[in-house]
């Protein structure tokens, strides 16, 4: 397969993954499919920067409109391998492996697998979803577990940024920096009562060994996908290990 | 709702690169001013980086209010590296305004290696050297003169300098770098270099990723990366986890040493399964030759030559090679499948590595271009071609005849097929008497700190009675500038005038590098007579350096060497770069005066303007060429062929044969000097692997350089948890690691990335200093003691690691890293491989936890053991006269080359 065809075959696959995610969104509003609510981290200034490179202007920061700016530059990139501009078409794959991997796969994938675990009506959407950012991950490979630091992260960081940033357990909590996404549906079946996904100081010293196990659970799950998915291996470490030092802090 | 794929617009919103025709007049805002909007003016002026060997195209942004380099990007109209770079061109900048450099030439005080110097002029340095130059050349002791060199960064002017000398003066850091790989190659095929055209490949092997992760990371990355996109599969053989295995589809680990047995095994099942291009081998490949001349009982087909071939390698099973290498035979057999599907369109590389490893290292290469001669993947498109095909050698102006002299100094008997000279043997031959220096010049060479042995190198250095004078040439301090007698400051890729090409790719360019402030400043109308009036301090550029020292040896042109330097216009004064360089685009450059007349410029002119120049693309098939003076092949058709005695590929080769080395003839597997199997593993000896890169330091030259210090500043003591288990080490634990001729203390770092039995440490840290503000880069050295504890026994300990200190540069009082790493490289005794000359890297050490009183980064040796051991590995050769009484064959490369009398002993 040429390198047009490849990219254009790509191309495709990320209109799937976008129309994936929209079959997922009935799960519920919390967390939207949207870095901002997953991390806590808001990427509109780093996105429009980048989309502006290419003449493009998003119109929201979802999943789907970040898949389908992945799809333009992959369809960016096959059309510069006919047109026989290197340049250009390299510029496009790398565009789209940072897109990949400092925008989308590091919250997707863990937003996608919570989702599916959470709400079994859309399991088998959000699950072909999470798996077909692993599969990209494989191929792109834009953390794998490199053996030397080399300068990746500052110390006292990861994957996903300082280790430690003095947040409140209850902060911790509604963040993937706690090594899990919790949904609602998650809080619900803690509490078997309706509840937000957003915990309350008292609420998580009162649930403080249900949550602990969810954590050690969370550990042991992303430590598992870091050994079958080497393109990405190095963020589900990272959340493993994560995972595991928040259950420690309930624990403590 | 439907998912619309948008379509995007490079070229309006993607501005990768200012446009050239704005290069002159280019406005961007002030970063550090944000948020406000304050616009600088600049010149852009392109250079070619100077920090590896790949010479990627540089852009610097000179400011033209302050006249200063403000940062260095890509060039875009570069064709190697296509505007991009990795992380040491911008570090560049780094280099130039280093609050630490050298900027005026001195001149030592004291004794050697004490530490004192004075500043002196330009022309006290040149009067003096070339005077003494001058002398030794009158009273016929050319031999007594040595140029030795280590990053070259030009391609053929010192070539150019020496004959004009009559001096067989060229030494280089080959043989401590790449002669176990140029061996390889040569003698399949006189070429002494691969070039893999990994853009169009189906399958990649890189056997390490060394050049990939360090020299020419960034041109073979991007098109490694290009070939990926279509399609192509990667595998990264090393023993140990570098990025690249990490980002490939197959990594294979096997113990060191034994890749030619694993190579060997892909060539057996290639032939079992057919999967040979028998067009290409019955066309390419010297078996008629071989069959004649070595196996005159067989019969002289084709058909005989590939049941030769079958018999040979038929022990070489998968199932021995899993056994020997440590790697799974399932693999083996995945990898030579594609190797098998890849046909013409496999490409690989190798440099370093194995083939710098270890004895018969040099077998590496030559198994693994086996697989490319079966595949008929030479040439090709997404094959490996000569390195010579896509590296433009432009001719240099008024080039002096070849002398007739044959240093052994550089070429001794013992060596008659090294590549090249046994740089790293320096000192034990002069310790043994075989000759003395009496002006010797490192050129950004650092034999102290990077060869083997390097306590050897201070005991001659500081012997006045061995070498007379010491001058260093260097951009920055180093640890031999520090014996040197003049410490003279030379430009980094932004200060200098240079030409430069590599094989980065199927195609042909050369790049400029040039002085970019005193471009800048010529183009805003002020005139230099001589670089380093524009350069930071007086700084200089070599190519002005050599022309001026060669009218000090010769200043009333008596000697013959002046004319070879006087300009073409009025003799009685020196040519000019611009003359200099104007003649060679101007003569030598296909292409070039056509597209430089297209834009209105002379050739200097465009090369000025743009940096670089595509002389070819798409190079493929060269040796299908017709030509006249061809081999003639089976149908009658006259071709090109290669640079081999029989133009042809030489599996058997009747070099090797003739000179007493008949069992290494053919691809084989020979036993290396750090043969797992005869290693104590299951007591405290393990494998050492000390040769691998560090993707962002290179060498020396990167000490001065605090972005990438920042990056890369850790010196672990790579080790399986296995190994670390067995021995009772934890990650931080001081241990010992003792060689033939002494040991060195470090600290473990566990890891699953490396194989069991081997542990390793990378050979671009362990920087170190004599003095606390003086004589090193205090960003990246240590500050330590050297004691003379004996006879000949030597101890470097450290006072103190990196800290922050204070300069003009504020960045300097913010230095956060401490570990300045270990000169591991002092207690390796020398292994002259007696084929290649190849020191052979790897060690065989033993391992103990760190003794009350170690300390870490200490460094004992013993020199009379190293001698010791250096005497050993000598009896292995098998020394010149060869046949008809050559001191090396005559069509294997050397620099310098001299006239073919002075090949006969």
């Amino acid at each position: 397969m040429s390198a047009a065809e490849t990219a254009r075959r790509e191309a495709g696959r990320w209109v799937g993954l976008a129309g994936l995610a929209q079959a997922v969104r009935i799960a519920g509003p919390d967390p939207l499919p949207r870095e901002v609510d997953v991390t806590g981290f808001d990427p509109e200034e780093d996105l429009a920067r980048r989309a502006r490179r290419w003449g493009h202007r998003f119109s929201s920061f979802d999943f789907e409109a970040l898949a389908g700016f992945a799809a333009g530059l992959a369809a960016a990139e096959a059309d510069a391998w006919d047109g026989d501009d290197p340049t250009v078409a390299t510029r496009a794959f790398e565009e789209r492996r940072f897109l990949f991997s400092d925008r989308i796969v590091h919250w997707a994938v863990p937003w996608a697998d919570a989702a599916g675990r959470c709400h079994p009506q859309v399991r088998e959407p959000a699950h072909a979803l999470r798996d077909g950012l692993l599969a990209l991950g494989d191929r792109m490979r834009p953390a794998p577990l490199l053996t030397g630091g080399e300068g990746l992260y500052p110390p006292g960081e990861d994957a996903f940024g300082p280790l430690d940033d003095g947040s409140a357990i209850e902060t911790l909590l509604g963040s993937l920096h706690s090594g899990v996404v919790i949904f609602g549906a998650t809080a619900r079946s803690l509490f078997g009562q309706e509840h937000e996904r957003w915990l309350r100081q008292d609420e998580v010293a009162l649930l403080r060994n249900d949550l602990c196990t969810l954590f050690e659970n969370a550990a042991g799950r992303w430590r598992t996908l870091a050994e079958e998915h080497p393109g990405t291996a190095r963020l589900w470490r990272d959340l493993a290990e994560r995972a595991a030092r928040t259950a420690t802090r309930l624990s403590a | 709702m439907t998912i619309e794929i948008p379509r995007l617009v490079p070229g309006t919103g993607l501005t990768n690169f200012p446009p050239p025709d704005r290069w002159d007049d280019w406005q961007e805002y002030d970063a550090k001013a944000w948020p406000e909007r304050v616009p600088h003016e600049y010149r852009l002026v392109p250079t070619t980086c100077f920090n590896c060997e790949s010479a990627c195209g540089l852009l610097a942004y000179v400011d033209k209010e302050t006249g200063q380099i403000r940062k260095f990007e890509g060039n875009p109209a570069h064709p190697g590296s296509r505007g991009r770079n990795c992380a040491k061109g911008p570090a560049t900048i780094n280099q130039v305004y280093d609050p630490e450099r050298i900027l005026h030439p001195l001149r030592r005080k004291g004794p050697r290696g004490s530490g004192e110097w004075e500043r002196v002029t330009w022309d006290e340095a040149l009067t003096d050297i070339g005077s003494r130059i001058g002398t030794a050349i009158r009273e016929g002791r050319h031999d007594e003169v040595m140029y030795h060199v280590g990053r070259p960064g030009e391609d053929g002017f010192m070539d150019r300098v020496l004959k004009a000398w009559g001096v067989d003066g060229h030494n280089s850091h080959t043989n401590i770098c790449s002669s176990g790989a140029r061996v390889g190659y040569a003698t399949w095929m006189g070429y002494d270099r691969p070039s893999a055209d990994f853009a169009n490949a189906r399958f990649i092997l890189l056997l390490s990723s060394h050049l990939e992760t360090g020299h020419y990371f960034n041109p073979h990355a991007q098109r490694i990366m290009e070939g990926k996109q279509s399609g192509a599969k990667l595998c990264a053989i090393d023993p140990r986890l570098s990025n690249t295995a990490s980002m490939s589809d197959f990594w294979l680990s096997p113990w060191p040493g034994t890749e030619p047995a694993l190579f060997l095994a892909i060539a057996r099942l290639l032939l079992e399964w057919d999967a040979v291009d028998h067009g290409f081998v019955r066309r390419w490949v010297n078996w008629q030759e071989t069959l004649t001349e070595r196996y005159p009982d067989r019969p002289r087909t084709y058909e005989s030559f590939v049941a030769l071939l079958e018999e040979t390698y038929a022990d070489y099973t998968i199932e021995w090679a899993a056994e020997e290498t440590g790697v799974a035979a399932d693999k083996i057999e995945a990898v030579a499948r594609e190797i098998a599907k890849a046909g013409s369109r496999f490409s690989s590389h190798t440099w370093r590595s194995t083939g710098s490893g270890n004895l018969g290292g040099w077998q590496a290469a030559r198994t693994l271009f086996f697989l490319h001669v079966l595949t008929g993947s030479v040439g090709t498109v997404g094959g490996t071609s000569p390195s010579a095909w896509d590296k433009f050698k432009p001719e240099h102006w008024n080039m002096p005849p070849p002398h007739a002299r044959w240093n052994e100094l550089l070429w001794p008997k013992e060596y008659p097929f090294s590549h090249h000279e046994l740089s790293y043997l320096l000192p034990h031959f002069l310790k043994e008497g075989r000759g003395k220096l009496d002006v010797y010049f490192t050129r950004v060479y650092n034999p102290v700190w990077t060869n083997p042995d390097g306590f050897s190198w201070i005991e001659v250095l500081t012997d006045e009675s061995l070498v007379g004078l010491h001058v260093a040439l260097t951009p920055t301090w180093s640890e031999t500038a520090w014996f040197a007698d003049y410490v003279l400051p030379m430009g980094v890729g932004a200060e200098r005038h240079d030409t430069h090409s590599y094989e980065t790719h199927a195609g042909q360019w050369l790049g400029f590098r040039q002085p970019v402030l005193r471009v800048a400043g010529e183009r805003s109308g002020k005139t230099y007579e001589r670089t380093y009036e524009a350069n930071v301090g007086e700084v200089w550029e070599e190519t002005e350096f050599w022309i001026d020292l060669s009218w000090k040896i010769d200043p009333d042109g008596s000697l013959g060497i002046r004319k070879w330097f006087e300009s073409p216009t009025d003799a009685q004064r020196p040519v000019t770069v611009d003359e200099y360089y104007g003649w060679m685009f101007e003569n030598s450059v296909p292409g070039l005066p056509e597209a430089a007349a297209a834009e209105g410029l002379s050739p200097l002119g465009y090369m000025r303007k743009y940096g670089a120049f595509e002389v070819a693309k798409d190079v493929y098939e060269v040796h299908e060429r017709p030509v006249d003076g061809g081999v003639e092949l089976e149908d009658g058709t006259v071709r090109h062929g290669f640079k081999s005695p029989t133009k042809k590929l030489e599996w058997w080769s009747k070099t090797l044969h003739e000179w007493g080395w008949e069992d290494e003839a053919i691809p084989t597997y020979l036993k290396t000097h750090v043969y797992w199997r005869d290693m104590d593993l299951a007591g405290n000896e393990r494998l050492l692997l000390p040769i691998f890169r560090l993707p962002t330091l290179i060498h020396t030259r990167s000490g001065n350089a605090k972005y990438l210090y920042e990056i890369s500043h850790g010196h672990p003591l790579w080790m399986n948890p296995r190994d670390a288990d067995a021995l009772g080490f934890a990650t931080g634990d001081l241990v010992r690691l003792s060689t033939d001729s002494g040991y060195f203390v470090m600290r473990v770092w566990r890891t699953e990335g490396i194989r069991p039995g081997v542990v390793a440490a990378s050979h671009h840290l362990g920087r170190w200093r004599l003095s606390d503000a003086l004589g090193n880069e205090r960003w990246s050295s240590a500050l330590v003691d050297i004691e003379k504890t004996g006879d000949s026994t030597w101890r470097l300990r450290q006072k103190k690691g990196i800290e922050p200190f204070a300069s003009d540069d504020p960045d300097s009082e913010r230095v956060w890293w401490r570990d300045a790493g270990v000169n591991q490289n002092l207690a390796f005794p020398p292994h002259p491989d007696p084929v290649s000359g190849m020191h052979a890297w790897h060690q065989r050490v033993r391992l103990t936890l760190a003794e009350a009183g170690d300390r870490y980064g200490d460094v004992v040796v013993d020199t009379s053991r190293s001698f010791q051991v250096y005497r050993e590995w000598l009896d292995l050769t098998k020394p010149a006269p060869g046949p008809g009484g050559l001191r090396r064959p005559l069509w294997i490369d050397r620099p310098v080359k001299p006239v073919e009398a002075a090949y006969y002993m």
